[in-house]
């Protein structure tokens, strides 16, 4: 009974809650999210929920996913439709930036962060 | 920010002495290199741990002298030299980055706290390298240690390791003391984190930090 109750008091406190102190949403830009989906899915899986299972915590690890904790979204440089700022708000907390061909990233990232310029890129190879 | 990278794209780090010989032969162009050592005496490690890192096709970076908030999280060997596959010239008279210069990782912390990170190598970061067999030219198969370097550096980078956190901010008046008697001393009620100051009150104030945040293990 006591032991029920633990364990619920334990569920109860493992809001799964990200380590980071700065928030938990993590944003991935890159070309193919498919294929870079399958490509880094170990590392992916790391960040999204990991659990080390030690002789102390044993009795979680049966009942609880703790989890590093991150929420990946993955996005595409071309997608117009990305906002990483909402009503004055961030929309992610952290922004992943894999190895991309297209010129799309600068214009991206500038379009996001000074709206008040507008980019030409040119000469990007 | 002051990190350059090679200006031809096609460059990447080679090293004859540090490479893995059981996928890069004879290419030479997948580095081993150890878990970087504190880069200052008093200053805390936190991508260390023994094992060796793959870094299979890793960009060059050199970093700047002008900034002190960027640093080198993990750099090249000695040996280690960038080249273009693409030149056919037997000697490379004038390579972009040579030895110790090239930061394989580098990162760098902005006023504001946010932190931003080059990895030279995102096929290092692949699944095929998280748990690959790697083979020194002198030493012995091993696995390499990619995941658990990938856990430390995203740790830093996404403000898991390497915080300050505030846990207690206190302030009073100066004129107010531990070890006075009367109404100027601690005991009296209510001295603690008053709501109101008036102009040309002396504070003071102390601010504990609970902890310096560490990823468990």
């Amino acid at each position: 009974m006591f032991r029920l109750l633990v364990l619920l008091l334990l569920a109860l406190s493992s809001v799964v809650h990200a380590l980071s102190s700065t928030g938990n949403r993590l944003l991935v830009v890159t070309d193919d999210p498919a294929i870079d989906k399958e490509k880094y899915s170990t590392f992916w899986r790391d960040l999204e929920s990991m659990c080390t299972p030690s002789p102390a915590n044993w009795i979680l690890v049966a009942h609880i996913q703790i989890g590093r904790g991150y929420r990946l979204s993955f996005e595409s440089p071309k997608n117009d439709k990305l906002a990483l700022f909402q009503h004055g708000e961030r929309t992610v907390d952290h922004i992943m930036l894999l190895p991309t061909r297209s010129k799309g990233m600068l214009r991206l990232l500038v379009a996001q962060t000074r709206p008040d310029l507008k980019l030409k890129v040119s000469g990007l190879r | 920010m002051d990190v350059h990278l090679s200006p031809d794209r096609a460059s990447l780090v080679v090293d004859h002495f540090n490479y893995d010989t059981i996928s890069a032969g004879d290419k030479h162009d997948v580095l081993l290199i150890e878990k970087p050592s504190a880069l200052r005496s008093d200053v805390k490690n936190f991508f260390g741990g023994g094992g060796l890192i793959a870094l299979p096709r890793a960009i060059a970076q050199e970093l700047g002298s002008s900034s002190q908030l960027l640093t080198p999280i993990l750099r090249a060997p000695e040996t280690t030299y960038s080249y273009n596959p693409k030149e056919e010239a037997e000697n490379v008279a004038e390579p972009f980055a040579v030895g110790s210069q090239i930061s394989l990782v580098s990162s760098m912390q902005a006023r504001n706290s946010a932190r931003f990170t080059i990895l030279g190598s995102a096929e290092a970061l692949e699944d095929a390298w998280f748990d690959r067999t790697v083979q020194g030219p002198a030493g012995k198969a091993v696995k390499s240690s990619n995941r658990a370097f990938a856990k430390t550096l995203t740790g830093w980078t996404f403000m898991e390791t390497g915080v300050l956190k505030v846990g207690k901010v206190e302030h009073h008046l100066s004129t107010i003391s531990d070890n006075k008697s009367g109404n100027d001393s601690v005991a009296q009620l209510g001295y603690l984190n008053p709501t109101i100051y008036r102009i040309k009150n002396d504070v003071v104030s102390r601010y504990k930090h609970c902890c310096f945040l560490e990823t468990p293990n």
